[in-house]
C-alpha cells in the first residue's frame, strides 16, 4: 500500500562515504577457482569523483557489482571484505534490506543502456517505478517528479519522451534515461560502470559533462568505472588503478598524472598514442593481463614488469603510503628503466 | 609524392527496396568525396559512427561497389576492369576489419585460414607452409600455434594473425577499419607498432579508419574528417591538429578525451573561420551542395558558394 512506504522518505542519511575494504571474490566453476579480486580497498566520498581504471578481465565490473549486491553467489563467492555504507557492511545484510539501498542510496549506470532498459515498458513506467516503489510516491506525484528529472538530464520533450519505448530513442537519449532512473531517487552514490564507452565522442562528452554537473548539483560521489585513461583524466578527482584483481595505485589525478610510481602505471601512460608522440615508437607492455584462474605468483605484474627481480616473483608486495594518501603496491617504488 | 589512390566524387546510395511504396528514401551514405592517397603515407579517415567512414573503405575496396565517381589504382580505373583483372588488382589491397572474431572462421584452424589465401593465388604448394611460418614470425605469433583455432587466441593475437593474412597477399594498400578499438590500451600500443614497422618494411601504404583523434594524430600523415558522408575538411595531420578551422572538425576535436575540459564546442552561424569571401559553412538554402576548396598548402575545407 502506497500509504505505508510514505515515511520512507523520512529516513535521513548520514552517510557520507562508501568504503569497499579488503574485497576478495572468487568464482568457482566445479573445480576450478578463479580469484578475481584479491583484496580491493577503496573509499568514496560524496560529492566526489573516484574513478577505477584498468584493462578488460581486471576486475573493474565484479567490484561494481559487487558493491550492488547483483553478483550471483553462487558462482560467485565472497571470502573476505566489507563494504561500509554508514555504519553498517553491506555484505552482511539480508536480500530484502539490500533492495532497499540498491537503486536508491547507491545506483548504477551501465555500459550499454539498450540492455539494461525494459524494451515493452514506457521510459516513463521505468523512471517512476523507482520512485513509487522506493519513496512510496502515488503514481501522479511520481510522474511529475519524473518530469523534473527529465529536465534534469537534458531531455527537453517531457510527457512525450516517458509515454515512449527504449527503442524509439537514440543511444545518447536512453543512456540519459538511464542516468535519470539512476539518479531518480537522490542516491548518495552513483556507480558509473563505463557508461560511455557505446557512445560516439561527442555524446560521451556531453554524457560526461552531465554527469558532473549532476554530481554538484545533488551531492553524489560517483564511483566511475573505465578503461580510457583520457577520460578518467577529464573528470575524475580521485583515481585508482587495478590490476589482476587488485589496486596497484591509488592518488589524486594531479599526484597520479604528474608522478605515477607503479610501473604498471608508468607503461599504461606511455602506450597511450597521441600527436606528441608523433614518429616515436609507442611503449608496450608485453604480454597480456592474466586470467583470473592463473593469476601468477608474487606480484601479479611481475612477468611483465621491466624492473621485476627475484623478490617479485616470490612475494606480492605491501600497499605503501607515499603520503597525502597516495599509495602504491610495488617492491621497488620509483626505480627507473631504460626502454 | 606519387598517389596511389585516386578517389574522384564518390557517390554510394543505398537504394530502399519498397515494393509498393512511392516515396523516393535513398540514402546516400557517402556523398560526393574525392581524395588522394599518396604511397608509403598513412591517411587517417574520422568522424562518427554512421558518418560514412565503412562505406566509402568498401567502396574503395570494391566489395560495394560505389554508385558513382571513380576509383583510380595505381592509375588505373578499377571499374573498368574485368572480373579476373579485378582479383589480380584485388591481392594489392587488402582489408583489416574492425572485429576479429567475425573476420576469422571459427571452423578452421589458423593453418587453414591462412593457406586458403596462398592456394588461391597459386603460391607454389611446396613452399605455402613455409610462407604461413614466415608470416606469422612476421606478425610475432609463434609458428609453434599454427594448428590452433581462433578461440584459442586472445583479441590482440586474433587480430595480429587478420594482419598476418592480408599481408600473405602482398598487398601494396592496406583498408585498417577500427583495427584497434576492440583492444585493451596496452595491446593496442603493440598492435600500432606492429604495424608502423610493417608500413616502413614492406612500403605499405594505409587508409586509416578510426574515430579515435589521439590515434589518428598520432599515426597519420594526413587527415579527412567525415561528417554525414561528405568530407568536410582535409590536410597534413599537423596542419589540421594545430589549426583545425570547419565546425564540425573543432566539435568533434573538442569531444576527444584528455584535454581536461568537458565542454562541447558548438559554432553558431556567425562563424566563419579561415573561408574565403563568398563561402559560408553554413547550408545558406537546405539543398545546397557542400564545396570543398583549397585554401592553400593542401588544407582543404567543405563550404557552401553565397549566390549574389
Amino acid at each position: 500500500m502506497p500509504k505505508k512506504r510514505a515515511d520512507k522518505r523520512a529516513v535521513k542519511r548520514a552517510d557520507s562515504t562508501l568504503e569497499i575494504r579488503d574485497l576478495n571474490v572468487s568464482f568457482i566453476q566445479g573445480e576450478k577457482e578463479a580469484n578475481a579480486l584479491r583484496g580491493i580497498s577503496l573509499s568514496l566520498k560524496r560529492s566526489e569523483v573516484h574513478s577505477l581504471v584498468g584493462e578488460s578481465g581486471s576486475g573493474k565490473t565484479v567490484t561494481s557489482t559487487c558493491v550492488m549486491g547483483l553478483l550471483p553467489t553462487p558462482p560467485a563467492r565472497i571470502n573476505a571484505g566489507e563494504i561500509i555504507l554508514g555504519d553498517q557492511d553491506l555484505l552482511l545484510l539480508e536480500e530484502k534490506d539490500r533492495r532497499e539501498i540498491r537503486g536508491k542510496d547507491i545506483a548504477m549506470v551501465f555500459q550499454e543502456p539498450a540492455r539494461y532498459l525494459n524494451p515493452t515498458l514506457k521510459v516513463g513506467d521505468q523512471i517512476t517505478e523507482m520512485l513509487i516503489l522506493h519513496l512510496g510516491m502515488e503514481k501522479t506525484e511520481a510522474v511529475e517528479r519524473a518530469l523534473e528529472i527529465l529536465d534534469l538530464v537534458g531531455l527537453k520533450g517531457g510527457k512525450r519522451i516517458l509515454d515512449s519505448y527504449p527503442h524509439e530513442l537514440s543511444g545518447g537519449m536512453k543512456q540519459r534515461i538511464m542516468i535519470a532512473i539512476a539518479i531518480s531517487c537522490n542516491p548518495s552514490f552513483l556507480i558509473a560502470d563505463e557508461p560511455t564507452t557505446a557512445l560516439d565522442v561527442t555524446l560521451q562528452l556531453q554524457i560526461l559533462n552531465l554527469m558532473l554537473s549532476l554530481k554538484n548539483r545533488l551531492d553524489m560521489g560517483i564511483l566511475f568505472i573505465s578503461h580510457d585513461l583520457r577520460v578518467v583524466h577529464d573528470i575524475s578527482d580521485w583515481i585508482s588503478v587495478i590490476y589482476a584483481g587488485r589496486i596497484v595505485e591509488s592518488a589524486s589525478r594531479e599526484t597520479l598524472f604528474a608522478d605515477p610510481k607503479h610501473p604498471y602505471t608508468k607503461l599504461l601512460f606511455e602506450s597511450i598514442p597521441d600527436a606528441d608522440k608523433r614518429g616515436k615508437r609507442l611503449q608496450t607492455i608485453p604480454g597480456k593481463v592474466p586470467d583470473a584462474e592463473n593469476i601468477p605468483g608474487g606480484c601479479a605484474f611481475h612477468p611483465r614488469c621491466p624492473i621485476a627481480e627475484e623478490i617479485c616473483r616470490t612475494s606480492q608486495p605491501e600497499t605503501k603510503n607515499l603520503g597525502g594518501n597516495h599509495t602504491a603496491a610495488c617492491h621497488f617504488i620509483g626505480k627507473q628503466w631504460k626502454n | 609524392m606519387e598517389k596511389l589512390i585516386e578517389l574522384k566524387n564518390i557517390n554510394k546510395v543505398f537504394k530502399s527496396h519498397k515494393l509498393i511504396s512511392v516515396k523516393k528514401d535513398d540514402f546516400v551514405a557517402v556523398d560526393n568525396v574525392s581524395l588522394d592517397i599518396k604511397k608509403n603515407t598513412v591517411f587517417g579517415l574520422v568522424g562518427e559512427s554512421g558518418c560514412g567512414k565503412t562505406t566509402l573503405a568498401r567502396s574503395v575496396m570494391f566489395l560495394d561497389p560505389p554508385t558513382s565517381g571513380e576509383i583510380l589504382f595505381d592509375g588505373k580505373d578499377i571499374a573498368s576492369l574485368s572480373g579476373k583483372e579485378l582479383k589480380l588488382y584485388r591481392s594489392r589491397m587488402q582489408i583489416v576489419f574492425q572485429d576479429p572474431n567475425s573476420a576469422l572462421n571459427p571452423k578452421m584452424s589458423i593453418y587453414r585460414c591462412m593457406k586458403e589465401g596462398l592456394v588461391n593465388r597459386r603460391y607454389p604448394k611446396d613452399k605455402i607452409d613455409t610462407r604461413i611460418k614466415e608470416l606469422l614470425d612476421l606478425v610475432g605469433i609463434s609458428s609453434s600455434y599454427v594448428n590452433r583455432y581462433p578461440h584459442e587466441f586472445s583479441g590482440g593475437q586474433k587480430q595480429r594473425i587478420v594482419i598476418a593474412r592480408a599481408l600473405s597477399m602482398e598487398p601494396e594498400f592496406l583498408v585498417l577499419d577500427e583495427p584497434v578499438s576492440n583492444l585493451d590500451v596496452s595491446i593496442q600500443a603493440q598492435i600500432i607498432n606492429l604495424l608502423l614497422d610493417l608500413k616502413d618494411e614492406f612500403s605499405l601504404t594505409y587508409l586509416f579508419i578510426s574515430h579515435d583523434l589521439n590515434l589518428v594524430s598520432y599515426l597519420s600523415d594526413e587527415v579527412a574528417v567525415m561528417y554525414k558522408g561528405q568530407v568536410v575538411e582535409t590536410a597534413e595531420t599537423e596542419k589540421i591538429m594545430k589549426g583545425p578551422l570547419h565546425p564540425y572538425t573543432l566539435k568533434l576535436f573538442s569531444s576527444a578525451p584528455g584535454k581536461n575540459s568537458v565542454e562541447l564546442f558548438e559554432a553558431d552561424e556567425s562563424y566563419r573561420e579561415g573561408l574565403p569571401e563568398g563561402y559560408t559553412y553554413f547550408p545558406p538554402e537546405p539543398d545546397s551542395s557542400l564545396q570543398l576548396i583549397d585554401i592553400g598548402e593542401g588544407h582543404s575545407i567543405g563550404c557552401y558558394a553565397l549566390n549574389g
